[in-house]
């Protein structure tokens, strides 16, 4: 299933072996586009194309939980041909239990006249991030940030 | 066949070389065999790689555009005629040359502590303080005479980090590899001094193919520099080098770059050097480390990924690069980490930087295997775009199959900040200043990890690749 | 002596300052006072010559059309620009930065005596004892990037100070020494641009340029 988005402000996507392209246009506010996968079991794979508009600003986030055996595989390709853009594209995986997580975050920049900027964080929660957590007596990391993650996107 | 070969621009030299061994086959195999009085096992392990080479296809997935080297019409062996038992009996002809190279073969090299392995088109020709060396029982040698004099250390390492099939261009290189390094240090022992190589392509139509192989055996550390540098030519050159490096308990491997191959004509792209390297290190030991510094400024194509697999528990790997492409230079470099030992930590520090029409592309991979617990990743990478027509691509694989790990990684594109020009043109720099000084700044943390001696290289090879391309 | 004649100023095709015109001699000192959009920094930054400010008219200092000069140029013919806002500049180490300041400046300390001069103003600026070996403004807040052009100042006189509020934000320490190093200035025979909200500051120059959207009032 391909979906072509236009001029988009937030927006939450469920995703499932699936490619979205998104082309971020000029508007006076910074954009907001938001991917959450949530993967319990078994294999996904999402495709994620962003090429954005002159003069466009935009943010993509895109959250990747991944539980058991489940194995997640997503690629998010920036691309940038035109002038006077700035995107930003964070990505931010946590693999619990014996899940496999691939994250690809790709850049391929032709102008000069952008500015393009992305981070891509893998891991659980830092010790200190834990600590804070149990010091409020959470211990089980897994169902918080499944259930913020899911109450984000509701 | 016996060439004397005159160059166009640069300097003249007439050493003659003896060529031989064209077009990539058995015969050539046996012949460089032969000349290099190798044993048995080791022609076999050559003919082994070229036994591979049938089932193994030119890679040709980078983002390069490139003419196919014709591998059947290059030389694939090529010496200089009058071999020299000791450095006091080198073709003077050759010495001249690493004069004007600025490579310090005699005295000079004791008092900036340099040894020297000067490789000059695929034979060593002198080894200066090796007897020096060998009282620490350390050993730094061309890997031919590494081959005669220490087969055993030879036959047990080769192969072991990059093995032959590994890829097309290590695989040609196991068949048909020249000269190059051999180091081991034994254990507890730290190298006193930088060991250093410096190569040069002289002939027309001969590749070079390095090998080199370096051991530091449980708590030992050495420091290790590769320069090169190549006169001008009109067709392509191939360099598919291979360097396998290995660290055993708490051994420290340092392994530093400055390559400035001729790139090619700015206009037309023709004529500079290919770049086709394997360079991995394996952190065997507990708590060992390998760190990769490269700067990168020559060469047409460049496709090289220095690399760490981080066996040990508590290993570190790290990569440090600047990359400069101007012209219609490309480059697709960068590093794969991989982690298997619990806690181990790696680094990567990329800094691109695109002028004119050329392509840069840091292309990296780390990943966390499911025994590597609590291990960590910091990856930085930066790119610059100086000019309207260069390309930047950044293009980092992560994977993570265990849930201690950790990887985090941050990447930025962009230009020269005019608001930065600006502020230094209001104290009176011209753009060129101020964007030389900008580009310092850009690479300042990989600068800083090279050896001293190299990081002035380094800082005049920017310097020069910056001159007259802003504005 | 600078005379600027007819001084018009767009960024963008948009006009921000409109037939300015200021004759001042050796030793004297102007306030710029406006609300803010009034056009006080694009004044100060049309003198400067920033690249992206297209300009008309003349821009005289002494013997030198400064109007024809780029940026850079401008400021080697003596001109010293206070930037309200300085940047960060990732990886320049502060002290690199002055040396390379110094050699625009016709070397005009010697290397050590530069770092000890340098040293020693931080130090009475208030600022941290390593500033020197910081990057340049790396994490610096507004107060100290201020104080960082002050010492600039300092250590290399001009003859065309364009300060651009360099008292807000500051302590009162810091802004009396700004003030007195006025004084010194045009003591010295220099001429200084001043752009100022303080309202006590008034009281304290006669010589007063007032814009209001771009022009001026007075």
């Amino acid at each position: 299933m391909d979906l072509h988005l236009g001029n988009i402000n937030k927006l939450y996507v469920d995703a499932d072996n699936v490619q979205y392209y998104i082309a971020p246009s000029h508007t006076d506010e910074v954009q907001e586009i938001s991917f959450t996968f949530i993967q319990t079991e078994g294999k996904c794979s999402a495709s994620i194309v962003v090429e954005p508009m002159t003069n466009s600003k935009s943010k993509v986030k895109i959250n990747i939980f991944a539980e058991n055996n489940a194995e997640v595989d997503c690629v998010c390709k920036l691309y940038v041909d035109v002038g006077g853009s700035e995107t930003d594209v964070q990505i931010r995986s946590w693999p619990f239990d014996s899940s496999k997580i691939k994250a690809r975050p790709e850049m391929r920049i032709y102008n000069s006249d952008v500015v393009a900027t992305h981070g891509n964080a893998l891991g659980t929660l830092k010790p200190q991030e834990q600590y804070y957590l149990a010091t409020k007596g959470i211990d089980n990391y897994k169902e918080l940030i499944k259930t913020s993650l899911l109450h984000e996107k509701l | 066949m016996i060439e004397t070969t005159e160059y166009k621009e640069g300097w003249t030299s007439n050493v003659e070389t003896e060529q031989l061994g064209r077009g990539l086959n058995e015969d050539t195999v046996r012949l460089i065999s032969s000349k290099n009085n190798e044993p048995e096992w080791l022609l076999e392990w050559r003919l082994a790689a070229l036994d591979a080479l049938k089932n193994l296809k030119e890679p040709n997935w980078a983002e390069l555009e490139y003419v196919r080297p014709n591998y059947d019409e290059i030389y694939y062996h090529s010496r200089p005629k009058k071999l020299a038992a000791s450095i006091d009996e080198v073709d003077p002809a050759i010495l001249a040359d690493f004069e004007k190279l600025g490579i310090p073969l005699h005295e000079r090299a004791k008092l900036a502590g340099v040894a020297v392995d000067a490789v000059y088109d695929s034979v060593s020709i002198g080894t200066t303080y090796k007897e020096k060396l060998a009282e620490e029982g350390i050993i730094f040698c061309s890997f031919g005479e590494a081959v005669q004099e220490h087969p055993e250390l030879v036959k047990k390492y080769l192969g072991t980090v990059v093995p032959q099939r590994d890829n097309w261009f290590a695989c040609i290189n196991s068949a048909v590899f020249s000269d190059g390094s051999f180091v081991y240090i034994p254990p507890g022992r730290r190298c006193p001094l930088e060991l250093s190589t410096y190569f040069r392509i002289n002939s027309a139509n001969s590749g070079q193919f390095e090998r080199t192989l370096i051991i530091a055996d449980k708590d030992s550390y050495v420091s290790y520099l590769e320069g090169c540098t190549a006169p001008k030519r009109d067709e392509n050159q191939l360099h598919a080098a291979v360097v396998e490096l290995i660290a055993l308990d708490r051994a420290e491997i340092k392994y530093s770059t400055v390559q400035n191959w001729y790139p090619g004509d700015p206009e037309s792209g023709l004529g500079g050097i290919y770049n086709f390297v394997t360079k991995r290190g394996a952190c065997r030991g507990t708590r060992s480390r390998i760190s990769w510094t490269q700067v990168e400024t020559g060469s047409a194509i460049t496709w090289k990924y220095p690399s760490c697999i981080l066996q040990g528990p508590e290993s570190v790997g790290e990569f440090y690069s600047v990359a400069v492409t101007k012209g219609r230079q490309q480059a697709d470099t960068g590093t794969k980490m991989i982690h298997i030992g619990a806690g181990s930590r790696s680094k990567i520090i990329s800094k691109g930087i695109s002028l004119g029409h050329s392509s840069n592309t840091y292309r990296g991979l780390v990943r966390m295997t499911p025994t590597a617990k609590n291990a960590r990743n910091f990856t930085q990478c930066d790119s610059l775009m100086i000019g309207n027509d260069s390309r930047a691509n950044t293009i980092p694989y992560t994977e993570i199959a265990n849930g201690t790990a950790q990887i985090e990684h941050e990447a930025t594109t962009g230009r020269v900040s005019e608001e930065e020009l600006y502020y230094l043109a209001t104290r009176g720099l011209t753009q060129e200043e101020a964007s030389s000084i900008i580009v310092n700044g850009f690479c300042r943390s990989v600068l800083n990890t090279l050896p001293l001696e190299f990081a002035a290289e380094a800082n005049k090879l920017l310097q020069v690749q910056m001159e007259g391309s802003i504005g | 002596m600078l005379k600027i004649e007819n001084l018009s100023a767009s960024i963008s095709g948009k006009k921000i300052i409109d037939n300015i015109n200021i004759t001042l001699n050796a030793g004297e000192c102007l306030l710029i006072t406006g609300q803010n959009g009034s056009g006080k920094s694009t004044l100060l930054h049309t003198i400067m010559g920033r690249p992206d400010i297209e300009a008309e008219g003349k821009i005289r200092l002494n013997d030198i059309m400064l109007s024809n000069l780029p940026c850079h140029a401008r400021s080697r013919e003596g001109v010293f620009m206070f930037h309200q806002t300085p940047p960060e500049i990732t990886g320049v180490n502060t002290m690199t930065l002055l040396n390379e300041i110094n050699k625009v400046n016709d070397n005009k300390y010697t290397r050590g005596n530069l770092i000890s001069q340098a040293n020693d103003l931080f130090l009475h600026l208030g600022l941290p004892t390593d500033w020197s070996k910081r990057q340049f403004n790396v994490g610096a807040s507004g107060g100290e990037r201020k104080k960082n052009e002050l010492a600039q100042i300092e250590l290399f006189d001009g003859k065309l100070l364009l300060l651009d509020e360099p008292d807000s934000g500051l302590e009162q320490t810091s802004r009396r020494y700004i003030f007195e190093l006025i004084d010194r200035t045009c003591g010295r025979g220099g001429i200084v641009l001043l752009v100022s909200h303080d309202k006590d500051i008034q009281s304290k120059y006669s010589n007063i340029l007032e814009l209001k959207n771009g022009s001026s009032l007075r």
